[in-house]
């Protein structure tokens, strides 16, 4: 919304503040002040312009669409101008730009005036046409003024420049008192009042047009009163159709409203003043000369304005003629048909109120968001819709020579009353925090013009029919908080508590952890869009869908973070970066077998490339592989305290192959290699090693008891390795919990620390692999013998379960 | 004049403490610079004459600072650098400038740091962390924070509504955490509700569809706006510095009443600065209010019993204030160049 100070200054004595001073004020009360410009009814304002004479004029010998001209402007040499319009003559009073001046160009491109040298010969300003000044279009030739004005007069003083200072307000929805220059004058100066001391209001006195009882009223018909809780109306005739007078013209086009013509500028101008929109129809247009205000059949065709044809609803509220035609969707559009055009003499002149909610859903029905429109559905003042009316008629009668041709309608069947709203000083107290004097309660409420009574302990206020926000006893608070003055209630001494108590464990807490861990071991934490193509997953069912209509690819929430996790690995990998670890926490979406939507949060970690960097004393060509996943997985789990894990394995869709994670019988999440399929779908040449950790299970598992410290023994260990050659299925896990199954009180570690893969030398289908064992005793150092025994009955036991034999 | 010359000498002389001098072929550099035959106060010397009596001695002893600065200076690495020279003399073997092992570090994500940096804060005034659910009903993302359907506050967020059930949608604000909370709890709360949110909404260099916000609320026996101030107050003084000054503007949310817009101020020293506060100074960092009466009845709390206020923001934006990052894009594209660059930021 933009006002015009200009127009404020109808309703206030704003002379001594400053604009800066009332845009902090605007914006203090809640009027945010989004921007402020200087309007010039011709832009640039004609700085640099002025009136000369043509003294002399000759052809240019170089050129002969060219003239030189010398040209007094009443100071100063005359000048030398090079003019290449037609019409140029000795004698003319002319419009010259001198140098210096900027010329704004009707295309919006401007350039500044030089002194030139054009075919040869110097030329110092500009004689100006009238396209070159913002006074019109017309490029046929200069502007010849008439020969009676004075030499060295400015053009701006001539075309009696207009210039206004227009402050765009980013208007909330609460602020139905607001939506006008009336509004906002009321609001600053109760603001000015309280806060200053400072009354700026200035008392303004229109005319009361005069009616005649002798006429008849126009018939109108309401058949919802619920949405048009008043309807007035008045007939005028005798109108001449011409431009509005200049002042009105520019008010408007400070505000960003395009002038049309006398009567629809002047409901414009009223609206913009009083927050009342009005609509003139062209009563020739309104068959059986009747007005009725209902709805129509859904599908009726209605022809707008704009000369869109609209399909109707039957909850669209129309203003109808006399058979039934609609006119206009109330409140929010007008018709083609009943508009005003040059020829219309007599006009039928609405004031109504229509409800907020009916407004606001045809409005957005029809996508026809009008001025009219976003204030009714703000909730506008029936009360003032009279006040509007004469306003217009008086206007009318000055600049579009009407006169009154019927008495005026008013169906308002049930007038609305005040809001009778109770304020507690106690209350107010309570919730702003500061105790408010009674004095200043009641030099608000009266600055806000809030007629009151004083109870026993509360104040009964009638809130004014304007502030259709202001309702119950909290909104009276703000009001009078606002206007007393946020930023004029002081801070507490001391942050004021309460005692709660963090989840445990605290998932927060953890997931910092495990980010900064998994950040200090070289990986990059990405975050990706929760929304994706629909089409980069397989089972549609599972997915959940969403409207996106501003970003039509992405239409689906993500089921998994692989997703995203593939996309950001090809993407770097696009840019030359292959050699890639990064980590994402996220949520993923889907529908599950009851059709119930399921959240559920993960990390998701993904490595691809070199596994250490290029450097002169790493290995460059060790790649990362299946080992590095399943090392960051378990050194994950074992940050958080988890351990002694089970492993299963499983493929799917995503996974060549893999390990499920289970701590007990919990699945904790998977890792493995990504698909050869998953890897060309996104256009990958390179392996990728990824897992999925369940965030939720892992937090569950996690224990919130500290570990208790073992003692440390005061023996020393005894460290024993074997070299076994065993079939190439058996699984180290196995091998491991065998021998540690011998003997659990003594056997501290057990460590697979080579493999060995030849099978010309071990033999078709067999594997080496070199385990140590370290044991220790609390009381007592281990015998060699004690040692050899345990050592003897592990190699029984590994040779009959797995057919594993010691390599000599 | 005078002092222009006198201001040339006390630059050179924090030239000279400024500068950095790692290997032996630098010192000479920096010997030539400063003591050399054609050193730079050299000509500062020959200005002396210039300068009135009174204050000949004055710029003299100046000179003579800048001087014996260089000296010391020289002296002093001229004995550190040729003794490290020495020691490596002795194992001639071992490049000791040669890089490291690599332990190459990652990075937190911008929006993570910003996000924890945040939660910090709040957490030292005893806010602890809610969560919920991001598809959500129209009950907890409007009804229930006083949004009635009808009502032009819609108009305020687009939502992504769901295509498997039109009654459900992606949240587009982390108040719903606020919901579900005072649902469950009965009072004191106090909390702070991160998360992701979702706006229909075109993706371009300043706004996206997805971004994450921070919430908080605090419900108790009289809990009043001046409690909500402080608390804003101290959140601008952790996060912009101890000076840091704040002003509320009135605003609307459907949720608060009364409620405020606040503004940190940012300052005008330069052009950037001129461009994120359009001209005024102030920087726009969250929305706050007293929780409307009637979103503590939606919840079961009797608003003549308690009150209570809230506050939110969002994350990105703080993030792109931090790091000067330019298009919101970025912070959700994972180039692993742009990522790298927050190592060392924790």
């Amino acid at each position: 919304m933009t006002i015009s100070l200009e127009w404020l200054n109808d309703f206030l004595t704003l002379e001594k503040y400053s604009i800066d001073d009332i845009s902090m004020m605007l914006t203090d009360i809640g009027l945010e002040v989004e921007d402020i410009s200087t309007f010039e009814s011709i832009k640039g304002g004609l700085a640099g312009v002025v009136i000369g004479e043509v003294i002399t004029c000759e052809k240019h010998p170089n050129a002969d669409k060219l003239s030189i001209t010398t040209v007094n402007i009443g100071h100063g040499p005359f000048l030398n101008i090079v003019c290449g319009a037609p019409n140029v003559a000795q004698g003319q009073k002319v419009l010259v730009a001198t140098i210096g001046t900027t010329i704004h160009l009707s295309d919006g491109k401007s350039f500044e005036i030089k002194a030139a040298k054009i075919r040869g010969v110097d030329s110092e300003g500009m004689i100006c046409a009238s396209d070159e000044l913002g006074l019109g279009d017309d490029h046929s030739g200069i502007i010849v003024l008439p020969s009676d004005v004075n030499i060295g007069m400015k053009a701006s003083e001539y075309f009696q420049v207009h210039t206004d200072t227009a402050i765009s307000i980013g208007l909330t929805p609460n602020r139905s008192d607001a939506t006008c220059h009336k509004g906002v004058a009321d609001d600053l100066a109760a603001a000015y009042d309280v806060r200053f001391g400072d009354n700026i209001k200035k008392s303004i006195n229109h005319n009361t047009p005069e009616f005649s009882d002798q006429l008849s009223a126009v018939p109108v018909t309401v058949k919802n009163v619920a949405d048009c809780p008043r309807y007035t109306g008045i007939l005028l005739e005798n109108i001449k159709i011409k431009p509005s007078p200049a002042w009105m013209q520019n008010r408007l086009k400070t505000i960003g409203v395009r002038p049309i013509n006398n009567v629809v500028d002047i409901t414009n101008f009223v609206l913009h003043e009083l927050g009342q929109p009005l609509h003139a129809f062209d009563f020739d247009q309104i068959k059986g000369e009747k007005i009725k205000v209902q709805t129509l059949p859904d599908q009726t065709v209605f022809v707008s304005l704009d000369g869109q044809e609209r399909k109707l609803s039957s909850n669209d509220l129309m203003i109808c003629d006399g058979e039934d035609n609609p006119m206009c969707i109330a409140g929010v559009f007008g018709g083609l048909s009943s508009g005003v055009t040059e020829k219309t003499t007599r006009v039928f002149l609405e004031s109504a109120h229509f409800s907020a909610s009916k407004v606001r859903k045809s409005s957005m029905m029809h996508n026809l968001r009008s001025d009219a429109a976003r204030i009714f559905e703000k909730g506008s003042d029936p009360n003032i819709c009279l006040t509007a009316l004469y306003r217009a008629v008086e206007l009318l009668g000055e600049y579009a020579d009407a006169t009154i041709a019927s008495s005026i309608v008013d169906c308002y069947p049930n007038k609305m009353e005040p809001t009778k709203v109770q304020l507690r000083p106690t209350k107010l107290n309570d919730i702003s925090g500061i105790t408010f004097e009674t004095a200043v309660i009641e030099k608000i409420l009266s600055a806000m013009s809030m007629p009151f009574s004083k109870e026993s302990d509360y104040y009964l206020v009638n809130v004014p029919t304007n502030k259709a926000d202001v309702t119950r006893e909290i909104d009276l608070i703000e009001e009078i908080i606002r206007i007393y003055g946020m930023n004029n209630i002081p801070y507490t001494d001391r942050i004021q508590s309460a005692i709660s108590f963090a989840q445990k464990p605290d998932p927060h807490t953890i997931q910092e952890s495990v980010g900064n861990f998994l950040a200090a071991n070289g990986f990059l934490e990405a975050m990706s869009l929760s929304i994706i193509p629909s089409q980069k997953y397989a089972n549609q069912e599972a997915l959940i869908k969403i409207n996106n209509t501003s970003n039509v690819h992405l239409d689906a929430m993500r089921p998994n973070l692989e997703i995203s996790l593939l996309d950001n690995i090809a993407f770097n990998i696009n840019r030359q970066q292959t050699s890639l670890k990064i980590f994402e926490f996220g949520n993923t979406y889907s529908v599950n077998a009851n059709g119930d939507f399921e959240e559920s949060q993960k990390l998701c970690i993904g490595i691809t490339g070199l596994r250490y960097p290029e450097q002169w004393n790493t290995d460059k060509k060790s790649k990362s592989d299946f080992y590095s996943i399943k090392g960051i997985v378990e050194a994950i789990l074992s940050w958080v305290g988890i351990k002694k894990l089970n492993f299963k394995e499983f493929n799917d869709d995503y996974y060549e192959y893999g390990l499920e994670i289970y701590f007990g019988a919990k699945n904790l999440g998977k890792f493995g290699a990504i698909s050869t399929n998953m890897l060309k779908a996104n256009g990958l040449k390179q392996d990728v090693y990824a897992a999925s950790l369940d965030w939720n299970a892992i937090l569950g598992s996690i224990l919130i008891e500290p570990n208790r410290t073992e003692a440390i023994t005061k023996f020393p260990q005894i460290i024993r390795d074997i070299a076994l050659i065993l079939p190439n299925e058996i699984n180290y896990i196995d091998l491991e919990k065998e021998i540690t199954k011998q003997n659990h009180a003594n056997i501290k570690s057990v460590t697979l620390f080579d493999i060995y893969k030849n099978e010309n030398q071990l033999g078709k289908g067999l594997k080496s692999y070199a385990i140590r064992i370290v044991f220790e005793d609390m009381n007592a150092t281990m015998e060699d013998k004690l040692i050899d025994g345990i050592m003897e009955k592990i190699n029984q036991k590994l040779s009959d379960k797995f057919g594993a034999k010691l390599r000599e | 004049m005078a002092d222009q010359k006198f201001n040339q000498v006390q630059e050179i002389i924090s030239e000279i403490s400024a500068e950095i001098i790692s290997t032996l072929q630098e010192l000479e550099a920096f010997k030539i610079k400063y003591l050399g035959s054609k050193n730079v106060l050299k000509p500062l010397f020959g200005e002396i004459k210039n300068i009135s009596n009174e204050r000949k001695k004055e710029f003299g002893n100046l000179l003579n600072q800048a001087k014996n600065t260089a000296e010391e200076k020289f002296n002093e690495l001229q004995e550190l650098l040729s003794k490290s020279s020495k020691a490596s003399a002795k194992v001639d073997a071992i490049d000791m400038s040669a890089p490291g092992e690599p332990f190459p570090i990652g990075a937190r994500h911008p929006v993570s740091i910003t996000m924890n940096r945040i939660i910090q804060i709040f957490s030292k005034i005893g806010f602890t962390i809610a969560t919920n659910r991001e598809i959500e009903d129209e009950w907890h993302n409007f009804t229930a924070l006083n949004t009635p359907d009808d009502h032009p506050a819609r108009d305020m967020t687009d939502t992504y509504y769901l295509m498997n059930d039109p009654a459900r949608m992606l949240r587009s604000q982390t108040s719903t955490v606020q919901i579900h909370v005072m649902e469950s709890q009965a009072p004191p709360i106090r909390i702070i509700s991160p998360g992701r949110v979702y706006r229909n909404e075109t993706i371009s260099a300043r706004s996206h569809c997805q971004f994450h916000q921070i919430e908080g609320l605090y419900i108790d026996k009289k809990v009043s706006f001046a409690d909500l101030k402080q608390t804003l107050l101290y959140y601008a003084k952790e996060m912009y510095g101890q000076d840091a000054k704040i002003r509320l503007r009135p605003s609307y949310f459907p949720f608060t009443e009364p409620s405020a817009e606040v503004d940190v101020y940012w300052g005008l020293n330069n052009e950037h600065d001129h461009r994120i506060t359009k001209g005024t100074g102030w920087l726009e960092i969250m929305g706050c209010g007293m929780v409307d009466p009637k979103v503590l009845e939606n919840c079961g709390i009797d608003p003549e019993e308690y009150s209570g206020f809230a506050f939110g923001m969002g994350i990105e934006r703080q993030a792109m204030l931090t790091y000067k990052i330019t298009d919101i894009r970025m912070l959700f594209e994972n180039d692993v160049r742009f990522l790298k660059q927050f190592s060392g930021n924790i």
